[in-house]
């Protein structure tokens, strides 16, 4: 059984592993940026667009509340991206939900 | 992420905080400052600085605007508009303004403003170019050096990164009930966290209404979405729906003389019997199809719009008003909005904001300076990039925002004021200012580097009311006596401030003698050692 | 003056609150406190802070509720400069804010009869 790579003598493979850690380790942070920072702000723009038509208020009540909450509902997906253990589930999750509400946009719509 | 919710949540504070740190320095530094920005402005403007302030402000308004009405009449009876400013609580003088026709290429008219004294209805001196308390307010949201869209793009991201900041925060606090009234002095790191918490728990409810609240003033930029999808027409097809604006007589050809002003305001008073009117603006005065619009204050109503009446020039018919009545759609977005503005605040409640937002600037720094000491343990004292990034930005924000301030206000004193262009001449001290500081914190960043930064601090901030005195006709002295309390209470402030960077040095004097002393027992025994 | 009386229900508050932990306790009073008297310091405290929200909101609603947060943001600033710096000033402090209840709760009656 290898060692562990703490501590592993320091030997030239070891390196390159460690390396390799390192780097992927910086490649899944900047993923994980990515799906808060883009996902989440795609997810709430589909979110309240959907909200603001489908709440059975006055056009301008209905755009005036789906904004004011709109920033609630961005940090809560961004804590959610952070909170989630694996990284296939956060991008998945979002990007599906996502999809799914300007496909429902969509149909309401017309667009389609 | 982490194994565990907690660990997820202090790793997202420590990253989001540190992403962004400087440039919330900056918004909350000059956020706080934007909280006086009308009496920056009257600090800024020597023409308004005896203008008393009116026994009965309210009660005078109905004379006011008669002779604003009498006196645009005659200088600018075909003028595209007319806007008649009255005074306020915080606004001491009463302008009459009338717009220049729109040149090509121009996106507002030019508007000719006459300022009057209230009290004896005389023109005032000319005023100097300056933007006063508005700088900071517009270095709040929009920065500066950028354009405006960009700027506000980064203000938000900035701010949203707070807001998860404190959310992690209050997450992560475990003991927050417990140590809330912990501080434990002269304890090194431990004391910047004790700090950090402090200021962070005393006004947790500040720190978050702000911040989010704040996202809310941009937040039509952010996700103009819901509108868009809502409406046919998009934005403009919104902002239709929810401003009171005049779709009856604009349609009327022709001129037609404007209906005495007594009239419409008679139906102003009718429906609001203690109006604090704010603003008449008169839109194609003189034609068939012009308007008058009276704006009144919302005095301590959680309202952002200013509630008003629209009303036909010619025939005196309401057109347009605001809602009385909110829906609570409404009035949940106009509170979010008029929160963060906190235009009706009272002097009580304006300076617990302002409590607030200092307690924010230490929330925020001395996250920083914690930052920098955990790099530097370590790394052992070896100077990473990493490490002087870090303390070289604290340096550079911490000591040069204030540094900065002073001189844009003792630029104001010292330009000429017929100098072309001395409004954005005073920004430039600013930026210059702040630029001697950022270089000297590129060349060291050391304990002896922040003790010169804080010695030339208390300078300045002695310098602002000493060459105020100088350059003006009033001193510190002076207001005290003649209860000039706007002009008194700011050079206090300064005086206040010269204090405490005079004690920040002291105490890193004694703190570098005590590093200094330690440092030489430990050569001296060593040298002891060698002989022995 | 319903300021000043929900202000000073607001610090008093928030003494109390300090006063119940043991740490804080031990600072004045030498001893630590017994569990009923945490408990009832900690009963007082509440009626005491509620009673601070109350008087702000019923008298100016919105405006009442961010004065109010002002109110604990100041109250949590001066407990803790006394309970840091000037430990021996607490019992004089407390006295005084108790005065300050009083006075204020007595003129806003007189005044309002």
């Amino acid at each position: 059984m290898r060692a562990p790579l703490h501590i592993a003598p320091f030997t030239k493979t070891n390196l390159a592993a460690l390396l390799k850690v390192a780097q992927s380790y910086r490649v899944l942070v900047f993923l994980r940026f990515i799906i808060a920072i883009v996902g989440g702000y795609a997810f709430t723009s589909a979110c309240i667009s959907l909200l603001s038509v489908l709440l059975p208020i006055a056009k301008q009540d209905a755009v005036l509340l789906c904004v004011s909450i709109s920033i609630l509902i961005y940090a809560a997906v961004f804590i959610y991206a952070f909170s989630v253990k694996s990284l296939k589930t956060a991008w998945s999750s979002i990007l599906l939900s996502t999809g799914f509400f300007v496909a429902v946009l969509a149909l309401l719509k017309g667009w389609l | 992420m982490k194994d565990s919710f907690f660990r997820s949540m202090t790793w997202l504070h420590t990253w989001v905080g540190l992403l962004t740190c400087w440039i919330i320095y900056v918004i909350f530094f000059a956020g706080t400052a934007s909280f006086f920005r009308d009496e920056i402005n009257l600090r800024n403007q020597p023409a308004i600085h005896n203008v008393q302030a009116q026994t009965d402000r309210v009660a005078a308004q109905r004379q006011q605007i008669i002779k604003g009405f009498d006196y645009l009449n005659q200088h600018a009876a075909n003028s595209p508009s007319w806007r008649i400013t009255l005074p306020e609580e915080r606004i001491p003088y009463l302008v009459y303004g009338y717009a220049k026709p729109k040149e090509p290429g121009q996106r507002r008219s030019q508007f000719v403003n006459t300022q009057l004294n209230p009290n004896t209805m005389q023109a005032l001196p000319p005023f100097v170019e300056t933007k006063g308390g508005n700088f900071f307010y517009r270095l709040h949201y929009q920065l500066y050096y950028l354009d405006a869209i960009t700027g506000r793009w980064v203000v938000c991201f900035a701010s949203f990164f707070m807001l998860l900041a404190i959310i992690s925060g209050v997450v992560i606090h475990k003991r927050i009930f417990k140590d809330m009234f912990t501080f434990r002095r002269n304890k090194g790191t431990r004391s910047w966290l004790d700090a950090h918490n402090l200021s962070s728990v005393l006004a947790l409810p500040f720190h978050l209404m702000i911040t989010y609240t704040g996202i809310i003033t941009l937040i039509f930029m952010l996700f103009p979405y819901p509108a868009l999808t809502t409406y046919d027409k998009g934005m403009r097809g919104f902002f239709n729906d929810v401003t009171p604006s005049n779709n009856v007589t604009n349609n009327a050809q022709g001129s037609a003389d404007l209906l005495p002003i007594n009239t419409i305001l008679d139906h102003v008073y009718t429906k609001w019997p203690s109006a604090d009117i704010t603003r008449v603006q008169v839109s194609k005065p003189n034609m068939a199809a012009s308007t008058v619009t009276v704006l009144v204050s919302p005095a301590k109503a959680l309202r952002d719009q200013s509630p008003r009446l629209l009303f036909s020039g010619a025939t005196g018919k309401l057109v347009a008003q605001t809602d009385d009545e909110l829906s609570s759609s409404k009035a949940l977005y106009e509170s979010l909005n008029s929160m963060h503005t906190g235009r009706f605040a009272t002097p009580l409640l304006r300076w617990l904001y302002v409590l607030g937002g200092i307690a924010g600037c230490v929330m925020i720094g001395s996250g920083c300076i914690m930052w920098a000491k955990r790099i530097r343990e370590r790394n052992k004292g070896k100077a990473s990039f990493g490490l002087q990034l870090v303390e070289g930005l604290n340096l550079a924000t911490i000591m040069g925002l204030p540094l900065a301030t002073c001189a844009f206000f003792i630029a104001n004193r010292l330009l000429s004021p017929t100098l072309a262009g001395r409004g954005e001449k005073e920004v430039t001290a600013f930026f210059l200012a702040w630029l001697v500081v950022a270089l000297m914190a590129l060349l060291k960043r050391d304990r002896l580097q922040w003790r010169v930064m804080a010695a030339i601090n208390a300078l300045a901030c002695l310098s602002v009311p000493a060459i105020n005195a100088l350059t003006t006709q009033g001193n510190i002295v002076s207001y005290l006596l003649n209860k000039q309390w706007v002009l008194f209470i700011f050079d206090a402030v300064f005086l206040l401030f010269s204090i405490l960077f005079l004690v920040q040095t002291e105490k890193l004097r004694t703190a570098s003698s005590a590093s200094k002393k330690t440092a030489n027992n430990l050569t001296n025994n060593k040298k002891r050692q060698k002989h022995d | 003056m319903i300021d000043l009386l929900s202000f000073s229900l607001c610090l008093f508050a928030f003494n109390g609150f300090a006063l119940a932990k043991p740490a804080h306790f031990k600072t004045v009073f030498t001893t630590r406190p017994s569990k009923l008297q945490s408990n009832l310091l900690l009963i007082v405290s509440w009626i005491s802070i509620l009673l601070s929200l109350l008087f702000c909101v019923v008298t100016q609603q919105g405006y009442g509720a961010l004065l109010f947060c002002g109110f604990m943001g100041l109250s949590v600033l001066i407990i803790t400069i006394f309970y840091n710096f000037i430990e021996k000033l607490i019992k004089p402090f407390s006295f005084l804010n108790m005065l300050l209840i009083g006075s204020s709760g007595l003129l806003l009656i007189v005044n309002s009869l």
